[in-house]
């Protein structure tokens, strides 16, 4: 069928459009008033009996070709559940009114079928029902009726097309993140190999020249950059998927800053780190977590600061159920706006932006874990005389 | 007689790295790069701790753990699990090993591992 006219058959408002619409069709096709007003009331019938039982019926208006000849066709399909019979007045009714009249099962469920074939001298041919097509879709609202229904087909319509764009986001999404999960541990297995090596090399009893001992240690300090790069891409992609977790347990927290501050001390060797911790408490951490925003903080501090420089790590417990840490570098410090932003994914300071290198992911990852450890972070700095990174962590009770 | 490690990695060298630095350390050490009859080389083998890889030819590192952990005789062979996987910590636990190494990892850290394990 050529489909012109489509109705959803929801009230009795509809029935009025189911009337109208088939009025007009078999009006402007040129059939006589008799005819149009037998197939629209045909149609009304039909449509009346189908939303006294249901309302999700449709109707369609068109026509059909048979060799030269042109068919006026009306369908109504429904809930397959639904048995009409002669006992149904307007059913009964309807097949009086058209020549042809069908009921049949389908898919979609029950179809109705009306017909009327149409006269010769109308002169029916494609171009002609592409005319009438066109005039059908373009053709005002009949009433405020149909034009709401209009609207809220357009609007379903809209969101069900964002829904589906939606779902493919999302899709593109989890696929991204396998890439990235994927990718990784392919980086890692040469990266095993690298290090390893390079550590055995350093470790060798025969004897090494001191330039190439020195060469065997920058790769071995680069191979580890390239190591956590790799592990911040892939906890970024964790921290967006939810699916960083942690074993929180107690933890004596001057030691562990001890041995973060020793470690970094070990490898930057060019700055002062010194501490001042208060009374010593157990406080509850992931532990391998913190260490990275450790690494991240005194790491940070020693890159955007002078050699031969102090960095400061001090505790302060107040009586809140929290510790306070504090790291503070004389480095050149951030301004009004970089303090608003430093925290933001992939965020760089623009002062920073050529004689610094790095993604902007550290202190993300480092304001992530803080705060899925219910703690807080902050950072005061003054331009040009550094800056202190604050954390809190809870007290294990 | 000195203590015996078995590993299953099908990388050729992790296996070197792990041969060597192993060996270095004074245990006896065997290797292979997939984990097809793993319980006949256990038992021909008769480690006293086993190394095992996550992405292994053949069933893989968990089936083939799980299929340790289910033998009467060898459940007993403290396996560590080690993987450039950053879920190691959950696939060690659903295999059944007891313990994890995730790669990269410090050669030292290596010994260590073992020697933990050798010395129970």
């Amino acid at each position: 069928m050529i489909k012109v006219v489509a109705i959803s058959l929801e009230n009795e408002m509809d029935l009025v459009l189911a009337h109208k619409r088939s009025m007009r069709v078999a009006e402007k096709l040129g059939l006589t008033i008799a005819t149009q007003t037998t197939f629209a009331t045909a149609v009304s019938e039909i449509a009346r009996t189908v939303i006294e039982h249901t309302d999700d019926g449709v109707l369609e208006i068109g026509l059909e070709q048979n060799k030269t000849r042109y068919s006026l066709v009306a369908t109504v399909t429904f809930d397959s559940s639904i048995r009409f019979t002669n006992a149904d007045g307007g059913f009964y009714y309807a097949q009086k009114l058209v020549p042809e009249f069908d009921l049949s099962e389908t898919e979609s469920g029950n179809l109705i079928t009306m017909k009327i074939g149409l006269p010769r001298s109308l002169k029916l041919d494609p171009l002609k029902i592409s005319i009438l097509k066109k005039d059908f879709a373009d053709e005002l609202p009949l009433n405020a009726y149909e034009d709401i229904k209009q609207r809220h087909a357009t609007l379903n319509r809209l969101a069900s097309e964002q829904e589906a764009q939606l779902l493919q986001s999302k899709f593109i999404d989890e696929k991204k993140t396998e890439f990235i999960s994927i990718a990784s541990h392919e980086i890692k297995t040469p990266m095993t190999v690298l290090k390893a090596y390079t550590q055995m090399a350093r470790a060798t009893k025969e004897p090494v020249s001191d330039h190439l001992m020195e060469l065997l240690k920058k790769i071995d300090t680069q191979s580890t950059k390239l190591m956590t790069l790799v592990q911040q891409l892939l906890d970024i992609s964790k921290i967006e998927n939810g699916n960083l977790q942690y074993q929180i347990e107690p933890v004596g927290l001057n030691s562990f800053l001890q041995r973060q501050v020793e470690v970094m001390q070990h490898i930057l060797p060019h700055h002062t780190f010194t501490t001042t911790f208060s009374a010593d408490t157990e406080v509850m951490m992931d532990e391998l977590r913190m260490e990275q925003v450790f690494a991240n903080l005194l790491g940070n501090a020693a890159k955007y600061s002078e050699r031969n420089t102090d960095i400061t790590i001090s505790t302060l417990l107040l009586d809140d159920g929290l510790a306070t840490i504090s790291v503070t570098d004389q480095g050149r410090g951030m301004t009004a706006e970089t303090m608003t932003s430093v925290f933001d994914k992939f965020y760089r300071a623009k002062d920073v932006l050529k004689s610094h290198t790095g993604l902007g992911m550290g202190l993300y990852i480092t304001s992530k874990i803080v705060n899925d450890h219910q703690g807080k972070i902050w950072v005061q700095s003054t331009e040009g005389s550094g800056s202190t990174f604050y954390l809190t962590i809870p007290l294990a009770v | 007689m000195s203590k015996k490690i078995l590993i299953f990695d099908d990388d050729e060298d992790i296996q070197s790295i792990c041969t060597f630095i192993l060996e270095e350390a004074g245990w006896e050490v065997k290797a292979y790069a997939d984990c097809s009859d793993v319980i006949d080389r256990i038992k021909a083998y008769q480690p006293d701790v086993i190394l095992m890889d996550n992405w292994i030819p053949n069933e893989g590192g968990v089936i083939a753990t799980r299929q340790i952990k289910a033998d009467p005789v060898l459940q007993k062979i403290p396996v560590v699990y080690f993987s450039a996987n950053s879920d190691i910590e959950q696939l060690a636990a659903s295999a059944g090993a007891d313990s994890y190494l995730p790669k990269p990892f410090d050669l030292d850290v290596l010994t260590q591992t073992a020697a933990d394990w050798l010395n129970q």
